[in-house]
């Protein structure tokens, strides 16, 4: 058995002297009488001893056990375990205290924080002794050491322990044991200096899962202070927001907000979303320990980038901090589709001539060009005006120069779609060379060919289709009998590459030749139909239009609201092409850890550290150009501990490992504490109960 | 009278109201002189009490002839002989009669200097009704012993003895008594003037018990000092003995009542003990004033 207040003892015994000594400093000086009968004093004292024989061992063991249980009350005695105060080893050892500020350690249970328990007990393992160095690592999206080595200097750390709390960041632990290690290893002492890591955190499930302990150094002794709540607390909380379809301005497309429950019970959320002027509203139900995505639809009124915030309503949890989230909307016109082809617009029947007329289709054209359809010529292609593009259709555009297709990659790169009609040979080269432009952002799952002369490649039909996935979803259960009647015509092959995305094959010809293919290059998309649409009869299909629809709002991108960045992490992204070059914009609010810089690539938006939950705005002059938000990851709503047999088993291994948990510990403790007071009370009363029974 | 004047113990001024006063015995005694006080010898001489009939061999000249000479039968008168008190006083000179030397309120009245002004006066009145008396001081032993006499330079000597007592810290109060027996060849009246503070209270009644055989009348005078039967009130008391009886520190509170009884235990059986040996016991509280209960005292014996 151990005391946490081993101190308390010498007190309590002085407290019970004390008493002793202030009675005899008191006692009254006894005055000398002669008496002739000091036999009979003598008597009456020794009868009166013998009647109050057992009065006396009683009153002095009712105050004996009172003094007794109070010191101990006050001395906090610990059975079963060791207090971190008194299992020191002796010997130089180097101690680090890597304490945990995620946002998951700002939930409160109880009333208590689980920052404030640990703080408490970081504050046990940072006191002061002779031979001990220590530093704290204050562990969040980044480690942040207070010292860059061991220091004896408890006090200062101690002191930026008090000035420390939960930050809004996910917990990166492997950085935080990669600091450890490096402080570890830093000491002054040799191989047999003792080396300690005091981990306090709560130890949340998906944060600390895949943790490696195998980094840290032979010989460290690991000490886990868990500082949850002894039962997983209940929060609710937005983990992402997102949209399907394109923002464009008087359209409505749909909002999503994921809510998570990770509750014991069932809950109604309700989420109250704001942007702009309007305000809307999500409402639905999310199972126990469940995700839930509740959806509604807006209708944006302005063009440009919208900040937003959702925010649950009526929602009395664990941790308030995710309730509420930032997003922004990047709100556009209708989009302007630049095709480039070599056929003439007046030529009819034409494959771009059907292709322009299905991009727009709702379009009254009176016998003119749509203005959301610029044609060009490859050769003459106005640069500008292909960087202001939303999305750019390439059909029977001939030999492309590589200067154009490494505009193309660029394009992709920084989220521009590229629809390409390949039925030709030069087709095939051009897609070749963007690939090799592209490099290793562009993996196409199949490799276009020109197909041998002999072989006739008309009359191909869809034999093999993903109808879960774009364009094929919305025709649902008639899309069996919307592909039979289809016959295409090309006059490329496919040949199917290894190390690549077999999924990114949409449709297969009945010759098992690619019919469509849909890949990535950086943030844009790529679709390539494998087809002649002049001699093919898609053009005649109903389902031609819905199909071509299909492809350019998934090339056109239907994520109008973008992920958020990890708050406190770094990042780096490009801004769209429409931002124009970095001089002359400025970042809102301003961040010394935030700026614009000028890449290869174009210009980018680089953090060392992301600012705290919000919107960051990119501004040209009072123009928004780009914005993003700053969130929480989703993984700090998720209270969940990892069990300490997991920790002590599955990922310390066998190494010396001591686990705590904090909450059993006050809860014994008080438990422990109120019963020795209530024992010293109940003594302090049953003595006076003897005296007045024995009075009578 | 000369040889009483100017003692420290005798107030002859006060004692004048009691001059008129006999300490008479309850019973007959056997005197050495003829005196006042009627003996257990019946003779020829004194007050005529009965007849009783003649029997051989007996004197004479004690027949009463002339009821033989109207009767024709032989009586003989009886006269009652008379015969002086022989008293002895016995003092219990032990350490537990010095109590009271710190009672502001009785001007330092000691027990033992009340039992002196108690005995003088008494040897000076028995000495004044032409009686016997003896001093006998008893402490550890017989401490010292004037045995009975009558005459005016005796009472003066058992006065200075009285004066000249001091008090010893033992008691052996029988020891004393069993010495003063061996002592005694005369019957007569014996007056104890103690506090029976003796740790062996049997024997001192033993003792007595051997002059009860002797057909001595015993006469115990229990002094007791108003402080011993109640402890004085206060928080905390060193209490010392006055018979190398040690220290003992006590709270009076705590044990008042306790010592109350013991003592009240102690004087019942004291009298208890008097009574059983048959002595007249006699409780004298030295709160009273000694003229008072010496005329109290000689009220009833003086019958």
């Amino acid at each position: 058995m151990a005391f946490l207040n081993p101190w308390a003892i010498i007190v309590g015994i002085l407290a019970a002297g004390l008493p002793v000594l202030i009675h005899w400093l008191t006692r009254p000086r006894p005055v000398v009488f002669e008496l002739s009968t000091v036999r009979f004093v003598l008597q009456a004292i020794q009868q009166r001893k013998a009647r109050h024989r057992l009065r006396d061992f009683l009153i002095l063991a009712a105050r004996t056990a009172a003094i007794v249980l109070l010191a101990i009350a006050v001395a906090r005695p610990l059975f079963g375990r060791k207090a971190s105060t008194l299992e020191e080893e002796t010997g130089s050892a180097t101690r680090v205290v890597l304490l945990d500020v995620s946002q998951s350690m700002a939930a409160r249970s109880g009333g208590i924080q689980a920052f404030e328990r640990a703080r408490s007990l970081a504050a046990n393992h940072l006191a002061f002794r002779p031979d001990l160095l220590g530093d704290l690592i204050l562990a969040g999206a980044t480690a942040r050491p207070v010292f860059e080595r061991p220091s004896s200097n408890f006090g200062a750390l101690r002191d930026e322990l008090g000035k420390a709390g939960p930050r809004p960041e996910r917990l990166n632990v492997q950085a935080a044991l990669s600091a450890a290690v490096r402080l570890l290893t830093s000491g002054s002492g040799g191989a047999s200096e003792r080396r300690e890591l005091v981990i306090i955190s709560d130890f949340q499930r998906r944060q600390w899962a895949s943790a490696d302990f195998s980094v840290l150094p032979q010989g460290t002794i690991l000490k886990l202070e868990f500082t949850g709540a002894a039962e997983t607390p209940p929060n609710v909380g937005i983990l992402r927001i997102g949209s399907t379809g394109r923002a464009e301005q008087g359209r409505g497309f749909q909002i999503e907000v994921e809510v998570g429950n990770y509750t014991t019970a069932s809950r109604r959320i309700e989420v109250e979303l704001t942007f702009g002027e309007a305000s809307y509203r999500a409402e639905g139900v999310c199972l126990a320990d469940g995700r839930t995505t509740l959806v509604t639809e807006a209708v944006p009124r302005a063009i440009g980038w919208q900040i937003g915030r959702a925010k649950l309503i009526a929602n009395d949890d664990a941790l308030p901090e995710d309730d509420e989230r930032a997003f922004v909307i990047d709100v556009r016109p209708p989009p302007v589709f630049a095709l480039l082809t070599r056929q003439n617009a007046n030529a009819r029947p034409t494959s771009s001539y059907y292709l322009e007329r299905a991009l727009v289709p709702t379009e009254v054209r009176d016998n003119r060009p749509s203005p959301r359809v610029v044609r060009f010529d490859p050769n003459e292609v106005d640069r500008e005006l292909l960087s202001t593009a939303d999305l750019i259709v390439l059909d029977h555009p001939g030999q492309l120069s590589g200067e154009m297709l490494a505009k193309f990659s660029d394009l992709l790169r920084r989220g521009k779609g590229v629809f390409y009609i390949a039925s030709e040979a030069a087709d095939a080269a051009n897609l070749k060379r963007l690939t090799d432009q592209a490099g290793m952002r562009l993996r196409l799952p199949v490799e276009f060919a020109p197909a041998p002369r002999a072989q006739a490649r008309t009359m191909q039909f869809i034999a093999d289709y993903r109808r879960d996935a774009p364009p094929f979803q919305i025709f649902g259960d008639t899309l069996a009998s919307v592909l039979a009647p289809l016959r295409f015509s090309t006059d490329l092959v496919t040949r199917s590459l290894p190390d690549a995305l077999a999924d990114d094959v949409r449709a297969t010809y009945g010759d098992r030749n690619a019919c469509l293919v849909i890949s990535t290059s950086g943030a844009g998309s790529l679709a390539i139909l494998n087809a002649d649409l002049g001699s093919s009869n898609l053009v005649a299909s109903p389902a031609f239009v819905p199909l071509v629809g299909e492809l350019t709002a998934l090339l056109l991108g239907n994520r109008s609201i973008a992920a958020p960045v990890a708050s406190g992490e770094p990042f780096a992204i490009s801004l769209p092409t429409d931002a124009g070059a970095p001089s002359g914009l400025s970042i809102v609010p301003p961040s010394a850890e935030t700026e614009v810089i000028e890449e290869r690539s174009g210009p980018t938006l680089r953090a060392s550290s992301a600012s705290v939950p919000g919107v960051m705005r990119i501004m040209r002059g009072d123009q928004a150009v780009f914005a993003i938000a700053a969130a929480v990851p989703d993984q700090e709503s998720d209270l969940t501990p990892l069990t300490s047999n997991v920790l002590q088993g599955r990922l310390v291994g066998d190494r010396r490992v001591s686990y705590r948990d904090a909450n059993q510990l006050e809860d014994e403790e008080d438990t422990l504490w109120a019963w020795l007071l209530m024992g010293c009370l109940t003594c302090t009363v049953g003595e006076l109960i003897i005296l007045r029974a024995f009075r009578i | 009278m000369t040889a009483t004047a100017g003692r420290r113990f005798l107030d002859l001024r006060a004692l004048a109201t009691l001059s008129r006063m006999r300490f008479a015995p309850r019973h007959r005694i056997e005197g050495s002189y003829s005196g006042k006080h009627q003996s257990h010898a019946k003779s020829g001489s004194g007050e005529f009490v009965d007849y009783r009939e003649y029997v051989a061999g007996e004197d004479l000249r004690r027949l009463d002839w002339k009821v033989l000479a109207r009767t024709g039968r032989a009586y003989v008168r009886l006269y009652q002989e008379e015969t002086n008190l022989v008293c002895t006083l016995v003092i219990d000179a032990s350490g537990s009669m010095r109590f009271g030397a710190n009672d502001s309120r009785r001007d330092g009245g000691t027990k033992l200097k009340y039992v002196q002004f108690l005995a003088s006066s008494l040897a000076h009145l028995i000495g004044c009704q032409q009686d016997q008396v003896g001093l006998a001081v008893v402490s550890d032993g017989l401490a010292s012993f004037l045995p009975p006499g009558g005459t005016s330079g005796h009472v003066a000597r058992v006065l200075d003895a009285v004066e000249s007592m001091e008090t010893v810290p033992v008691t052996r109060l029988g020891n004393g008594i069993r010495e003063l027996y061996q002592r005694l060849s005369q019957r007569g009246v014996l007056v104890v003037m103690s506090d029976f503070l003796d740790e062996d209270l049997e024997d001192a009644f033993r003792a007595i018990r051997l002059f009860r055989h002797r057909q001595f009348e015993v006469i115990l005078l229990h002094i007791i000092h108003p402080d011993e039967e109640r402890l004085p009130s206060g928080t905390a008391f060193r209490f010392a003995g006055l018979e190398n009886d040690g220290m003992v520190d006590a709270s009076t509170a705590e044990i008042h009542d306790l010592y109350s009884q013991q003592f009240e235990t102690h004087v019942a059986t004291v009298r208890s003990l008097a009574l059983g040996t048959g002595c007249e016991y006699r409780r004298v509280s030295t709160a009273i004033p000694y003229l008072q209960t010496l005329g109290s005292f000689l009220v009833e014996r003086s019958g």
